[in-house]
């Protein structure tokens, strides 16, 4: 009996470590190309939606259109729009039009990248049987919205293909950003032949055809991308790497372990578990860059009691903004003075926006002030007793966490209990379009490089302003703003205007984001650009 | 050799009181009682499942701290010390009381989840097994349809219609859990059913009810006691989905789903105390529920009576 | 026999019409549509959008058209992955997730088979008590724990296994135990459960007390009729495993198709929506369909279909 019994347990015993043995034998060598500039980067979560310019609808898909495809200009580090096909740019006195002169380029496959290209690009994107979701980003070209929305036709939209290599822009209003808008993925050229002939052309690497510093060489659907230098590119020159691997990973964790193996030499915030990340900030193993980006919460002005701006203020002083950056998200965030971040650059002067006002808010809590606050408002409205109050939020960790503390600020500095509420994106999204909230959160990234692409979403019109509030000189303000290509006017309107808005508080701004950037040492030169795009165009790679 | 029909003779129901056939039952459960206390690994579970549920009660009063209190100054990531048995999270609060205060949820969820799988599960396997034929046909079709619908959607809708709540949660993690249980005691059922014994009893008259409770369904214990033990960890960790989802429990509270869920980064760095706790504790109190199970299982089973 | 599973197949149809229609009328009835986003889109362009995927149609005339295209076998085109037809993304995906669920279900059959019956045979010892320890613990540590845990140890700290990706076969040993983990412990403590009520059985004892050798008690007499409840639940288990883990595959970046029955639905991508859930639905019934013919095969006692009893 004893025998049997252990022979039992060595046969589970050996069963297990065969197999163990087995598998692990099974395992071969990994290869690794002996090339040395090939990169490989981390960023790209998963498929990208479309890489068609037209359909491209997320910043992962930008990531890598903005390689394969040119637009008219690039954008520097500094945020500044420097010749791409484009070689040269006249504006006209009123703002309205914009001549491009195009540089000689190719396609990848041959032909001439021609300023027609750019003009079927552009009305494709407007022309509603193509359903192109960033349409938006081209109704400042005259008739461009009228186009989308069937009350123009496509010859009366403004721009135009003068020759082969000018490219005539008329736009609504005087738009100074929309020269660097140009660099944005939905205004990127594509090769009307190409296209015209197989509209499924951007759905595969062998029927891809680009212009940009690099080709689709390879795609893997949902496992990975990898883009081979292109010889053709007019700037081909300046390009050292020969290529660039874009293994997707969903999970960030996994993301790092790659990065920290060695499988990976470049990343982003995708390659970072949220939780590690002050821990390696701390440590210096990740290098933290402004980002132009506002984190904050909205009230509902259409729901108590948020309908009163002293309640709503005083929920805004009782946030200890320094507390949230430095003990809770902890990644080199910067509490929020205003709402248009930090990075941004004034019209004006091109200096910071954030350091060209005052403090609208401090970074600390006021709590006597709140309390005061909370008490007249209470007064004003005639209760006694808050109603229950409810703040929603997405669900993702760094939201609950900021939720959390928040929470426990109101109670401790206003003696309010305030419940919380995550939900699923989607359904998050459906309840703040439809009012249905109290306090919701709101992250917002730039559409464009101006302050402009902050403060018009709050005027009455805009379809963006979800707290449903609505002041007559505030609309005034950026209605000014906007018809004028004056930049020092444009600049004042605009201040004049967050001043209103950080007055009334819709928002409570609470910080301004941050890049986080994994790289080894060996990687130079990868360029993090203010619209939040990275530039691996100029990059190489020096001896281990 | 086909005997015709009316040489037999049905059995009048009940003819014999089948009960006195049997010993009574009044010292069957006693009778299970006796053998699971000499059981010594059963009631160290169940010693275990009565401390845990003690803690779970009287834990979150054991330190001056509350689940929900948060010190994000030095506070923050401290390890296990004096101060802090079990240390504190990365908002400064103290796991212990975090861990006890979620044993509440999770062992709640987990019992109630479980004994609702049971219920249903075993009712309807057990009639879809015993009547078989078309019923069982239909009542199986509806299962496979219940199981081939996306649960995240089914969970979607049950909150967008009833809104956040114990009810709600009840229902979304009652919804699937029963299919396998029920799948499951109707396979037994299957196979039992066409045994000897049983037809025996049916011969004797007895009632399905009979056959059922006293015949088909102990039988059919094991399986059942097993897959009860696994329905628990699930229905614990289908509480942190639905908190995803917006439908668990609301933050700052926590279930040992959530802390579990949240503190995956240890994985990456030191905080292992974070993770180490709540899942020390769930697999205590598997474990704890393993052991009675599988003495109760030998307990309750017939054939093990001396 | 042919007779029963003709009939059975086209009770398998309207099983998997009757989820079709439902998971349609579920996914409309959640808030949000595809084109839901954080940056509210014009007027226009959402009625664009909209029509070019047919969205504009109503509810009944969409269902008409998608169930036209299904009877066809068409399953319509990815709303979020542009020019993705979901028959082709269902095409790429699956052999990714089979191959990766297959190799997991071995290794939970045979040794949760293997295990159960050493732990029966075992009973309230130290090989029992401890294989139930180990199967408690792949019970309490989800596989979004092991994982992680695995890359870190396996890929690396001991650089023995990469840490994630696909293609060769080293890659999916990781994935594959990973996966395991849960059903295996399953499989274990269930056989070993139904082995002990078998094993307590007359015939059994006849058995044993004629001297056959235990290994020919164990095999003939007693695993066939202990697997009935093994057999219960590896069916839709392995048509859970087959069609992908949504949590194993994404940590370890395997294009498979386990993710497209959670992101398609976070999405709103209905055409995807539809399409896993009828592959999976499919998959299922089939499942439990073999697993009603297998308990024939197992004990001939067992007869489906017949009159009611």
């Amino acid at each position: 009996m004893m025998r049997s019994k252990r022979r039992m347990t060595q046969l589970v015993a050996a069963f297990t470590v065969l197999s163990m043995v087995f598998l692990a034998a099974c395992g071969g060598g990994s290869s690794q190309a002996s090339d040395d500039q090939v990169l490989d980067i981390g960023m790209i979560v998963s498929e990208p939606p479309s890489l068609d310019p037209a359909k491209a609808q997320d910043s992962q898909s930008g990531h890598i259109l903005r390689h394969v495809l040119e637009g008219l200009v690039n954008i520097d580090k500094d945020g500044n729009p420097k010749p791409g096909i484009a070689k040269e740019w006249e504006v006209s006195d009123d703002g309205k039009e914009i001549t491009f002169h195009l540089r000689d380029a190719t396609w990848s496959n041959g032909d001439p990248v021609t300023a027609e290209d750019f003009e079927y690009a552009w009305k494709r994107v407007l022309n509603p049987d193509t359903g192109a979701i960033y349409a938006y980003q081209l109704f400042y070209l005259k008739n461009g919205e009228e186009y989308n929305a069937g009350e123009a036709e496509a010859d009366e939209v403004g721009v135009d293909a003068v020759d082969d290599k000018t490219l005539k822009v008329e736009l609504k209003q005087p738009t100074p950003y929309f020269i660097s808008l140009t660099a944005f993925y939905t205004l990127l050229p594509v090769n009307k032949d190409v296209v015209e002939e197989n509209g499924k052309w951007a759905a595969n690497a062998d029927t891809y055809v680009g212009n940009g510093a690099f080709t689709l060489d390879v795609w893997e659907h949902d496992s990975k991308i990898e883009l081979k230098k292109n010889e053709d590119y007019w700037n081909a020159d300046k390009v050292k790497l020969s290529k660039i691997n874009v293994p997707f990973n969903q999970e960030e964790q996994t993301a790092y372990q790659l990065f920290k193996s060695g499988k990976l030499d470049y990343g982003d915030k995708n390659s970072l578990p949220v939780d590690l990340i002050p821990e390696l900030v701390e440590k210096g193993e990740v290098e933290t860059k402004k980002k132009l980006g506002s984190y904050s919460y909205i009230f509902n002005l259409e729901e108590e009691p948020f309908d009163n701006k002293k309640i709503r203020k005083a929920f805004a002083l009782a946030i200890d903004r320094k507390k949230i950056v430095e003990d809770v998200t902890q990644g080199g965030e910067a509490p929020s003075n205003g709402w248009v971040p930090w990075g941004m650059p004034d019209p004006a002067n091109g200096e910071e926006w954030v350091k060209q006002h005052g403090q609208y808010q401090k970074s600390s809590a006021q709590p006597e002030k709140a309390k005061e606050l909370l008490e007249e408002g209470m007064e004003e409205e005639g209760i006694d007793k808050l109603p229950e109050i409810t703040l929603d939020y997405n669900t993702d960790d760094s939201h609950k966490k900021i939720a959390e503390a928040l929470q426990q600020m109101w109670k401790k500095h206003l003696d309010v209990d305030v419940k919380l509420q995550n939900s699923e994106w989607k359904v998050f999204l459906e309840k703040q379009s439809n009012g249905d909230f109290q306090m919701s959160r709101q992250g917002w990234l730039p559409d464009y490089i101006d302050p402009m692409t902050y403060l018009d979403m709050y005027t009455t019109e805009s379809d963006q302003n979800k707290a449903n509030w609505h002041n007559e000189e505030y609309d005034e303000l950026i209605e000014k703003a906007k018809s004028t290509n004056d930049q020092k006017k444009r600049s004042k309107l605009m201040h004049e205007a967050e001043e209103i808005l950080m007055e009334e508080m819709p928002i409570i701004p609470i910080y301004f984001y941050t890049e986080f950037i994994l790289q080894k040492d060996h990687v130079k030169n990868v360029i993090y650009k203010k619209d939040a795009s990275f530039d691996f165009r100029e990059a190489y790679l020096t001896e281990e | 050799m086909a005997i015709p029909a009316e040489k037999f003779e049905r059995a009048p129901k009940r003819a014999v009181d089948i009960e006195t056939l049997r010993r009574p039952s009044l010292t069957y459960w006693q009778d299970v009682w006796n053998r699971l206390k000499q059981n010594k690994l059963a009631m160290a579970g169940l010693f275990m499942i009565i401390l845990l549920v003690a803690m779970a009660i009287a834990g979150p009063f054991m330190q001056p701290y509350t689940y929900y209190e948060q010190d994000l100054g030095d506070g923050k990531n401290i390890s296990p010390s004096g101060g802090h048995w079990f240390g504190t999270d990365e908002l400064g609060r103290d796991v212990f009381v975090r861990t006890w205060y979620g044993a509440r949820i999770s062992l709640t969820i987990g019992v109630v989840a479980a004994l609702i799988d049971l219920i249903i599960g075993v009712i309807y396997g057990g009639i879809s097994g015993y009547r078989g034929g078309r019923t069982d046909e239909v009542m199986m079709r509806i299962v496979d349809v219940l199981w081939g619908l996306p649960y995240l959607l089914v969970v979607i809708l049950l909150l967008v219609v009833m809104g956040p709540g114990v009810l709600t949660i009840i229902i979304a993690l009652t919804a699937t859990g029963w299919l396998n249980m029920a799948r499951l005691v109707r396979g037994q059922v299957l196979q039992l059913k066409e045994q000897e014994y049983v037809m025996a009893s049916q011969t004797l008259g007895a009632s399905t009810d009979w056959l059922m409770s006293k015949h088909l369904i102990p039988n059919t214990l094991g399986p059942i006691i097993v897959m009860l033990t696994f329905t628990v960890p699930n229905a614990i960790f289908a509480e942190a989905f639905l908190s995803f989802l917006g439908l668990g429990v609301q933050a700052p509270v926590a279930s040992w789903g959530t802390m579990i869920n949240d503190a995956l980064v240890v994985v990456l760095s030191d905080e292992w105390w974070r993770l180490f706790f709540p899942a020390f504790f769930l697999s205590l109190t598997l474990l704890a529920f393993n052991a009675l199970g599988d003495g109760l299982r030998d307990a309750l089973d017939p054939k093990m009576r001396k | 026999m042919l007779r029963y599973i003709g009939k059975r197949l086209l009770i398998m149809l309207i099983t998997l019409w009757l989820i079709s229609t439902l998971t349609f009328i579920l996914m409309n009835s959640i808030p949000g549509d595809p084109f839901t986003s954080e940056k509210k889109l014009p007027e226009s362009t959402l009625e664009n959008l909209k029509a070019q995927y047919g969205l504009d149609k109503p509810l009944p005339m969409q269902y008409v058209v998608y169930m036209n295209n299904l009877i066809h076998g068409d399953l319509g085109f990815s709303i979020k992955n542009v020019n993705r037809s979901v028959n082709d993304m269902l095409a790429d995906g699956f052999p990714v997730s089979a191959q990766l669920g297959a190799q997991a279900m071995i290794l939970a059959i045979f040794a949760g088979i293997l295990m159960g019956t050493v732990a029966a045979l075992r009973q309230n010892r130290m090989s029992d008590y401890s294989l139930m320890v180990l199967a408690v613990i792949g019970l309490s540590i989800p596989n979004f724990v092991i994982a992680p845990l695995f890359q870190k140890y396996f890929g690396l700290n001991w650089e023995l296994l990469p840490i994630a990706g696909w293609g060769n076969f080293d890659q999916t040993i990781l994935p594959s135990i990973a996966l395991a983990f849960t059903p295996l412990a399953l499989v274990t403590r269930l056989m070993r459960s139904s082995m002990l009520e078998v094993l307590g059985q007359d015939y059994i004892r006849t058995a044993r007390a004629k001297g056959l050798p235990p290994i020919r008690v164990i095999s003939f007499h007693t695993l066939r009729n202990a697997i009935i409840p093994v057999i219960t639940l590896i069916g839709p288990l392995t048509a859970a495993i087959l069609t992908g883990s949504f949590v194993v595959e994404k940590i370890f970046s395997i294009p498979g198709i386990g993710k497209y029955f959670v992101e398609s639905i976070i999405n709103r991508d209905y055409p995807v929506i539809m399409g896993a859930t009828i592959f999976f639905s499919a998959f299922l019934i089939l499942m439990n369909f073999l697993v009603d013919l297998a308990y024939g095969y197992i004990d001939p006692r067992i007869k489906l279909g017949k009159k009611e009893a």
